[in-house]
């Protein structure tokens, strides 16, 4: 055959031609295998995590810290346990923190009732904490804001950009991680009704 | 892993960014080698784009009908870039309808323009393979073996590479040639063939999937439904052609469309 149509093959081998007349038996052959493999995965699973481990990575337990706020009080992540809880990291000269502040500030007013729960890390290693404070009144910021002085808690939690969100479900398991932002309203406060209902 | 790139004042999300490459390159790919499937390269461009159109803004509105409450006080959000705010598996659905009014309004072929899609499709798989390795998703269950790498706190399997590989072998399969094209169908029904193979074995080893009741996985569940649909098709197009052609068939002669 010299002219060949773009949907032609060349000639087939006579094997593939027996193979194709029996093309009923092979299905039946694949979907049988394909059942046998369900089963045999279903019953050999392997667990996902057989312990708890922290890390900031969605699906895991979020790792616990302790910081101090702008009035030298102590607050963990584990008070909040029970409860979805937001971890927004910021610093004053990130213009895209500033931006999403007043949003944050919102979703706080409107869900706190329903258990909703805030907090602002400041990488105070990376900012002023004097701007820190003055940020907090500007924006009229009434939810905890707290200090990591060292970095040490934004290294725990992997952040390599500024803002930087987590979202945690109420089991203390990472539900979510952006970076970058500014992060609207809606996106937090459908974040929050996701963490409630379980959606992964 | 590489989940943010920093260049200068600009954080640039890798993920998202390989994803765009992929669906750029798999689009001129797929064009590229229109002709080859039979299919007009024109249309081929248009039904992509209407099918885009609508997986962006139908995964915005579907986001909206899965959370209105939290557009109540800011409607301006819905037109926020945040890709947070996509709901991706509804957009799909509602491309794919978009994408079958266009079919049918154009009175293209179904199967012909299948099949020249499947580069696109493969580029974008292979993309999306890029990105879970970037962001460190589709991570794999713990192992003692030789090729586990180390991953949110263990030696893991290298799901995201094996998705790779399944990808490239794929690729090198069905790369498009005039005279593998035994039928209209056949290219994009094996794609489905290996990718629902590939997904249903190495869902095995992955740590972050969603279990269903009794350790079955919800995605080996699609790729099992997905293997059952594509031979079920390819069982009829054979038996269309033997129908049509049945001299050919006997003789272990060629295939025609």
């Amino acid at each position: 055959m010299n002219d060949i149509h773009p949907q032609s093959p060349s000639s087939l081998p006579p094997v593939l031609t027996r193979f194709l007349h029996n093309f009923g038996r092979v299905q039946l052959v694949f979907i049988a295998l394909g059942v046998a493999w369900l089963a045999i995965t279903a019953f050999t699973a392997q667990p996902a995590q057989s312990a708890p481990i922290q890390l900031a990575q969605k699906g895991f337990m979020a790792p616990d810290f302790s910081l101090l706020d702008t009035a030298g009080q102590e607050t963990s992540l584990a008070d909040f346990k029970g409860q979805a809880v937001i971890l927004n990291f910021w610093a004053t000269w990130c213009p895209p923190c500033k931006a999403e502040m007043p949003d944050l500030q919102k979703a706080h007013t409107l869900q706190k009732e329903q258990g909703l729960v805030i907090i602002g890390i400041n990488r105070t290693d990376q900012d002023d904490p004097a701007e820190a404070a003055a940020f907090i009144q500007n924006f009229g910021l009434t939810f905890p804001i707290l200090l990591d002085p060292t970095g040490k808690v934004a290294q725990a939690y992997q952040v390599s950009a500024l803002p930087t969100t987590i979202f945690i479900r109420p089991d203390g398991i990472i539900h979510k991680v952006i970076v970058g932002g500014p992060l609207p309203q809606a996106l937090l406060l459908a974040e929050f009704q996701q963490m409630q209902q379980g959606v992964p | 892993m590489l989940p943010t790139l920093t260049l200068g004042p600009l954080v640039l999300p890798v993920p998202a960014f390989l994803l765009l490459i992929g669906v750029w390159l798999g689009i001129t790919l797929s064009e590229k080698f229109a002709h080859t499937y039979g299919t007009d390269r024109n249309q081929l461009s248009s039904l992509v784009s209407f099918f885009l159109a609508a997986l962006v803004i139908g995964s915005r509105a579907s986001f909206i009908a899965r959370y209105p409450g939290a557009f109540m006080n800011n409607w301006l959000s819905v037109l926020s870039p945040n890709l947070a705010m996509f709901d991706w598996t509804g957009g799909f659905l509602i491309g794919l309808l978009v994408a079958a009014i266009f079919i049918s309004r154009r009175q293209l072929d179904v199967w012909k323009t299948l099949d020249s899609l499947t580069p696109a499709i493969l580029t974008f798989l292979f993309a999306l393979g890029l990105s879970y390795l970037a962001s460190g998703q589709y991570y794999g269950v713990p192992t003692r073996l030789p090729w586990g790498i180390p991953l949110w706190g263990a030696l893991r399997h290298p799901t995201q590479v094996y998705w790779l590989l399944w990808m490239i072998g794929i690729a090198i399969l069905l790369w498009p040639r005039p005279r593998r094209q035994w039928f209209p169908g056949f290219s994009f029904l094996i794609l489905l063939l290996l990718l629902s193979i590939g997904m249903g074995v190495i869902e095995y080893f992955r740590a972050d999937s969603q279990s269903l009741l009794g350790g079955l996985r919800i995605p080996q569940l699609y790729a099992f439904l997905a293997l059952c649909f594509s031979l079920w098709q390819m069982g009829n197009r054979i038996r269309d052609f033997q129908l049509l052609h049945p001299q050919e068939v006997q003789n272990g002669s060629d295939f025609h469309s």
